[in-house]
């Protein structure tokens, strides 16, 4: 078995609001192997981003873990303390790239010197800035921004957003992160600098060996990109599969659902779309969250939670359809 | 940047001409004769015209207006009804001290205000910050005649610490002391507006999405406040200190009258009162211009922490 870098058990995540803890997150397991890309796909509010920051502990104070583990190389990374948390995860073994690069880059300071700083405590603070200048122009010229030295000196309003997701991702990878999670990193982009982040990323991931947790709620980036694939719905996790396999022989209504979704140009019938909408957090339906909003819907699904079971090799699905 | 400060500083000279329009339609919306308040109610006509042709009250409107601009890019501001003597010099005797007063107000203020605020970002929802919340408030709603009366029973009453009135001897060590009491004073109901501000400005950069992206690369928390934090919150702090010193001028009255401090807020009130009118005028000018220099330096350094400014 190749070793898990990631390992997350029942993990269950609750926001405190007006003095009752709402569950956002419930039931998640999942694993990723090294060097894997994991797609979480799923609408929004399905709790997919709220997974990647809980991971890398940026949720608000509000928040808090109520149940479960992660593992991190084999180590529970739920009891390091914030400070340890912070020298030995954050910027050394995991990083992340948002989804709006508008809003990434701090605009009063020269990305230069956004970039310094984060080798500068990736170093734990041994090297000096100017020594780490090198390494930072080395990076800018890998990820595809001209003349380095120049754009060194510029303020993030200076760049295009595809340059800013350029400049974001070379941030995320000076780190050499075992593990980056991207959360929708190519949403707010053109769809061909999307293309062009997308063919960098993939670069990237095969230079460094990173294992990226890709947040994205359209499963056509995430197609060609992802190893396996983990659809969210409501907060809990109710397939993962080969991204092959999913495509091919999707299992939970949902995803079949979302599938339907996908517009196909070769096809003339109308677009397809879920009817309703994801459930408020404050008023989950008893029993399967999806049952309201699912066709083949029967009497447990209204009763019972369905629990993620293996349904072929390496998938798994929550459904009580294939108990029947 | 040149282009930016250039426009600036151009949009000085209609702001200054109206200040000094306004300040010239003062004789003539002012009620009561300027030669009957000088020459005392046993004026003959005779005398009274002789005055007004001195003063060159005798002209049409337009016509004193040049002359006035004509004499005060001569740097002459007139002279002193009462006192007798050059306004400027008058002026310049005591602008020093309300300078200095302000400055030190202000800059009390600034590192008060900027500390309570950022102590009270940084442990939001705790006891501790609604503690300091209800000290800004407090501060921000003291009014600067009350601070100083209760600094001057506390500090120099009861405990003997900071002299009362005056300015000292002179000597640096003894101006200084002499200083804190009414710079505090001044201080007090800006200290509090600016915590709030600065409180409520870091919790909204604190909030946006660059500061998530900071931590999730392993940049420490202190790091992130003091540094990337701060100088994007920092802007709306900074307008307010370029009008705040023009407020301060306003307060340093009561502050140069409680503590018996010389000072231009003083010298205007004086004025007013004795109807001094070219000392009226040459004081609020310089207040004036002194609003102006102090909202010119806020927008400049708004270019060094927005650098978007600066291609304006």
């Amino acid at each position: 078995m190749p070793d898990k870098i990631l390992k997350i058990n029942d993990l269950a995540v609750e926001y405190r609001n007006k003095g009752k803890y709402l569950r956002v997150l419930q039931d998640i397991n999942l694993e990723l192997d090294s060097g894997e890309i994991l797609a979480l796909v799923g609408e929004s509010g399905s709790g997919k981003s709220t997974l990647g920051k809980t991971i890398l502990r940026l949720l608000p104070d509000s928040a808090r873990i109520a149940e479960g583990s992660i593992f991190f190389k084999g180590k529970d990374i739920c009891n390091l303390s914030e400070k340890d948390f912070n020298d030995q995860i954050r910027g050394q073994e995991m990083a992340m790239v948002i989804q709006n690069p508008q809003n990434a880059l701090n605009p009063v300071f020269k990305v230069g010197t956004q970039i310094l700083d984060v080798l500068y405590f990736k170093s734990k603070k041994q090297k000096s800035r100017k020594e780490l200048k090198k390494e930072a122009v080395e990076i800018l010229k890998k990820v595809g921004i001209s003349d380095p030295e120049y754009r060194f000196g510029e303020y993030p309003h200076q760049f295009s957003g595809g340059m800013k997701q350029r400049v974001m991702l070379a941030m995320a990878f000076i780190s050499n992160p075992s593990l980056l999670i991207a959360d929708e990193p190519t949403t707010a982009l053109d769809l061909t600098v999307e293309a062009q982040i997308l063919n960098l990323l993939s670069n990237l991931v095969d230079e460094y060996k990173t294992s990226i947790l890709y947040i994205s709620h359209d499963l056509g980036v995430v197609a060609g990109l992802s190893d396996r694939i983990a659809v969210m719905y409501a907060g809990r996790i109710v397939e993962v599969a080969q991204t092959r396999e999913l495509f091919d022989h999707p299992n939970h209504p949902y995803t079949e659902a979302l599938l339907k979704c996908l517009p196909d140009y070769q096809k003339t019938e109308e677009l397809q779309t879920i009817p309703g909408q994801v459930p408020d957090l404050d008023n989950y339906p008893p029993g399967c969250n999806f049952h309201p909003r699912c066709s083949y819907s029967f009497g447990r699904c209204r009763q019972e939670d369905p629990r993620l079971e293996e349904i072929a090799s390496e998938h798994f699905s929550a459904c009580f359809l294939n108990d029947r | 940047m040149f282009i930016y400060i250039t426009k600036r500083l151009l949009w000085v000279i209609p702001t200054i001409l109206t200040v000094l329009l306004l300040l010239f339609s003062l004789s003539y919306l002012l009620p009561g004769d300027p030669a009957d308040i000088i020459l005392g109610p046993r004026a003959t006509p005779e005398m009274a015209a002789e005055l007004e042709s001195r003063l060159g009250l005798d002209n049409p409107w337009y016509q004193s207006y040049l002359i006035y601009l004509q004499n005060i890019i001569k740097g002459d501001l007139g002279t002193s009804i009462f006192r007798d003597r050059s306004v400027l010099k008058v002026i310049l005797d005591v602008l020093p001290y309300t300078v200095i007063l302000t400055l030190a107000g202000m800059g009390l203020a600034v590192f008060n205000g900027i500390s309570i605020g950022l102590l009270a970002a940084n442990y939001n929802n705790s006891y501790f910050e609604k503690f300091l919340t209800m000290l800004s408030f407090i501060t921000a709603s003291t009014p600067t005649y009350i601070a100083g009366v209760l600094l001057i029973v506390v500090f120099s009453v009861n405990f003997n610490l900071l002299p009362s009135i005056g300015i000292g001897d002179g000597g640096l060590l003894d101006s200084i002391h002499h200083l804190i009491g009414p710079a505090l004073a001044l201080s007090v109901g800006w200290t509090g507006y600016i915590a709030r501000l600065t409180r409520s400005s870091m919790l909204e950069t604190l909030d946006q999405e660059f500061i998530q992206t900071e931590k999730s690369f392993g940049i420490p928390r202190y790091y992130i406040l003091y540094k990337y934090a701060l100088k994007k919150a920092i802007k709306p702090i900074i307008a307010v200190i370029g009008l705040g010193i023009g407020r301060l001028l306003g307060g340093a009255v009561f502050v140069e009258v409680i503590f018996n401090r010389p000072g231009l807020g003083r010298l205007i009130v004086d004025s007013v009162n004795e109807r001094d009118l070219p000392l009226v005028r040459g004081g609020v000018l310089v207040a004036a211009l002194l609003f102006v220099v102090a909202n010119l330096i806020a927008d400049i350094s708004y270019a060094y922490f927005d650098p978007r400014i600066k291609q304006k």
